[in-house]
């Protein structure tokens, strides 16, 4: 059993993916300090929270099914400290959470049972909102900013999009959902620094909330933030207008969201920010105050401040996603028609070397058919006759001996 | 603790001795039974459970024990609403999902969660998460040559599935192919079903599915035999030491199913199975929720042995296409029949038959999946009695409409017994 369980739950768009690329980079020298962060592939964490949550997501559930217990199982039978850390935690249902945390040993009032520890990183509002947008428009949503953020302030949360998006992001109602009977000492708020801090503080921060610090970790990780510009977002949402009935989902992953929107969009510099529109800020920031309240009260660990969770002031120039200038949008679109025939060219190289291949293949294959009709044929013809269906049997039994 | 939160452990403890009344209505108190308080979803699936088991079973059945824990314990799968809170329990704190009365609760919020229950009845009936799905029988070297099967898609796999299992192998590479076909309504009908019974996660429902086909001017391909058949066709004449050898004739069309056995060399064939409309619509609910939780082969294994084993033949109207499709259904499926005689295929059966017309479409017994119907299926399927009302099949549309009349009447009382 465990002696501890980190299990770190969300929130997304706050440093979640570098965290676990750092985690799963340096598995032998956690290993090496008594810390398990137990995966055989890089998403390994994000299929067992599939799993768990009996969610799907365009396919890769198939995947997933029975991941959640593999992973319980190998945080449970290991001695010292684990790790656990997905994002999409944060939308567990409050019967699915009880079960994550009895699955990984927490058993209050059994002196057996693991010090199960719930970690959340946040980040501010006004940032998330945007984000989140962005997120859902690089998973071929065709939603415009203004519906996502009227959704949004809706109290009946009426969509998947709004509900999606409250499940990951409503602090305080995730912690309900999460903390459970757990003491508030092993319950830990990590706060995502105002923009503009120092790049560094975000991981010192996780490094010391997962007790890190001293062990020599791979910090090379990719940790480019792959967000979207205003232009940007709303060629995606466009183009997700006219592809989404034509580009199967296994594809829009590689050729959309990975070639487009991470490689060749998000590294155009000089676009406009996405942000929230100077009339929602008021909203967003009330929101933000009564959420940093409610964790005050509570008496949770904060590792960083809970300051950084109340927004800055609003924008002193807005773009607006849904009437971009459309100058821009074009300038966007060639680099996005530039890399896909870059693609293109790429890809029919590989054809024609496929291609290739087949045709060899092909003609082997027609060889061994040919030779295997006239054997057929011949023992057709053999069989006609007593002797030569008895001579068919020597030659089996013949066979069958050597 | 609070006043509201004893009423609600009082009506937890009502719920599970088998009590149907419901929250509003709802006065008793009691202690906490357990850590947290089940979701006004968990709590009112119950409470219907228990209405649905009095209906069905006499006033004095209740759902086993374990039925009842796994219903408090489950959550809906999916995205999706999150276990609500019970309004009256739990003051508006200002953040979270407003709390419900779950007597409010959508049908298709309480059929989600019934769905997950009955994937996890399904997994176990079907020997656990690691069974491996059944392969088709092995090649023997002087077995019959037997043609392969394919067309309606519902048909041909159920048909195969039966060969299958009794060790008869379809598909010889020399004995081409039979494409089953029907009047176009049955074959859109067929392709849906069996899309709801694949084991796979999300499909649209019939009413969207059905009327995107006529605004994007489409047919599904194993509602298109002729299409079909030519695509088989010319698959075939690419495979190494075949090009040249299979022509037209080697691909036939089957319209007659009673030419079938003679066709396939054997004996005879089962009927096909009759499954309800709603039925049809909590396959699909049931296929979501088993995507998740077993590979595609052996969700859809599943779904098409034990799931249907269980909905086949139950009453119901069977699943129809809308009215104000019954045109276009006509229109292309003359089209059909004059595609398939230019194409020049073998048909076994009377090209007529292709053709729906509008007087056989309007008298046909069927209709669009109704969500009481599902819901109540569901319930039974839970409970096991789905067959109690067998007696009844004579006038099993009457039944329906008594049945969907006894719903609105609970959901408009609010069902207290």
């Amino acid at each position: 059993m465990s002696a501890k369980v980190l299990l770190h739950v969300g929130t997304p768009k706050t440093g979640t993916s570098y965290l676990q690329d750092v985690l799963w980079r340096s598995r032998p020298a956690l290993e090496r300090a008594g810390v398990l962060y137990p995966a055989d592939r890089f998403d390994a964490h994000f299929l067992a929270a599939l799993d768990l949550m009996d969610l799907p997501w365009g396919g890769l559930e198939t995947e997933a099914v029975g991941r959640w217990e593999q992973l319980a199982a190998q945080v449970r039978a290991f001695e010292g400290t684990s790790i656990v850390s997905h994002e999409i935690l944060a939308t567990a249902t409050r019967t699915q959470a009880a079960q994550a945390l009895a699955d990984l040993g927490h058993a209050p009032g059994d002196p057996d049972g693991a010090e199960v520890h719930v970690l959340i990183s946040v980040r501010d509002l006004v940032r998330q909102v945007p984000a989140e947008w962005q997120e859902t428009v690089k998973h071929r949503s065709t939603l415009t900013y203004e519906k996502f953020l009227a959704d949004l302030r809706d109290p009946a949360r009426p969509t998947r999009v709004s509900s999606w998006f409250w499940a990951a992001q409503e602090i305080p109602a995730i912690l309900d959902r999460w903390v459970g009977d757990l003491p508030p000492e092993r319950v830990h708020l990590i706060t995502v620094p105002p923009s503009g801090a120092d790049r560094d503080l975000l991981w010192q921060r996780f490094s010391s909330a997962f007790g890190l610090d001293g062990i020599e970790l791979d910090l090379e990780a990719d940790r480019a933030n792959a967000s979207l510009g205003v232009p940007e977002a709303a060629l995606v949402r466009r183009i997700n207008t006219a592809a989404t009935g034509v580009v199967p989902p296994a594809d829009y992953r590689p050729l959309v969201r990975e070639l487009l929107a991470h490689r060749t969009l998000s590294a155009r510099s000089g676009s406009p920010r996405l942000a929230l529109p100077p009339d929602v800020h008021p909203w967003a920031v009330e929101v933000s105050e009564q959420w940093s309240d409610e964790v005050r009260r509570r008496g949770y660990d904060v590792v960083g401040d809970l300051a950084d969770l109340h927004p800055g002031p609003p924008p002193t120039r807005w773009a607006d996603p849904d009437s971009p200038r459309e100058s821009q949008v074009a300038d966007a679109a060639v680099d996005a028609i530039t890399a896909l025939l870059v693609e293109g060219v790429a890809m029919r190289e590989h054809e024609a070397r496929l291609h290739g291949e087949i045709e060899h293949l092909r003609a082997e294959l027609h060889r061994a058919h040919r030779w295997r009709r006239a054997k057929e044929k011949a023992l057709r013809g053999v069989r006609r006759s007593r002797a030569g269906r008895g001579l068919h049997r020597v030659y089996r039994r013949v066979l069958r001996r050597s | 603790m609070t006043d509201g939160a004893a009423r609600a452990w009082g009506w937890l403890a009502h719920l599970r001795d088998g009590g149907t009344t419901t929250w509003p209505a709802w006065a008793g108190a009691a202690e906490p039974s357990a850590r947290t308080l089940p979701g006004a979803q968990q709590l009112e699936l119950l409470r219907r459970l228990n209405l649905q088991l009095r209906a069905d079973a006499g006033p004095a059945a209740r759902p086993q024990d374990a039925l009842v824990e796994r219903v408090l314990t489950t959550s809906p799968p999916g995205r999706g609403r999150p276990e609500l809170d019970l309004v009256g329990v739990v003051p508006d704190r200002g953040w979270g999902y407003a709390p419900a009365d779950p007597t409010l609760l959508p049908r298709p919020e309480l059929v989600r969660l019934a769905s997950a229950l009955l994937a996890e009845d399904l997994v176990a009936a079907g020997g656990g998460r690691g069974q491996e799905a059944p392969q088709r029988p092995p090649a023997r070297r002087f077995a019959r040559r037997r043609p392969a099967v394919s067309g309606d898609p519902w048909r041909a796999d159920l048909l195969r599935r039966s060969l299958h299992a009794r060790g008869v192998r379809l598909g010889h590479p020399d004995a081409g192919l039979v494409v089953l076909g029907a009047d176009l309504a049955t074959m859109l009908t067929d392709s849906w079903t069996a899309l709801a019974f694949s084991g796979r996660g999300r499909l649209t429902g019939w009413p969207a599915w059905v009327r995107q086909l006529p605004e994007r001017d489409l047919l599904p391909r194993g509602a298109d035999p002729a299409g079909l058949a030519a695509v088989r066709a010319e698959r075939r004449a690419q495979r190494p030491g075949r090009a040249g050898d299979l022509g037209p004739e080697s691909v036939r069309i089957v319209l007659d199913p009673a030419l079938l056995p003679g066709l396939l060399r054997v004996r005879d064939l089962p009927p096909p199975p009759r499954v309800p409309a709603d039925a049809v619509e909590l396959a699909r609910r049931v296929s979501a929720t088993l995507a998740l939780r077993v590979p595609r082969a052996r969700g859809r294994h599943l779904m098409r042995g034990p799931f249907l084993a269980r909905v086949d033949g139950l009453p119901g109207p069977a699943l129809g296409v809308p009215a104000e499709l019954h045109r276009w259904v006509q229109r292309q499926s003359r089209r059909q029949r004059r595609g398939l005689e230019d194409a020049g295929y073998p048909v076994h059966g009377d090209p007529g038959l292709l053709v729906a017309d509008l007087r056989s479409l309007a008298g046909r017994d069927a209709a669009e999946p109704d969500e009481v119907g599902v819901l109540s299926l569901a319930l039974r399927m839970l409970t096991g009695t789905e067959r109690a009302h067998e007696q009844d099949e004579p006038g099993h549309d009457q039944h329906r409409h008594d049945q969907h009349r006894h719903d609105q009447h609970d959901d408009e009382t609010g069902g207290t017994r």
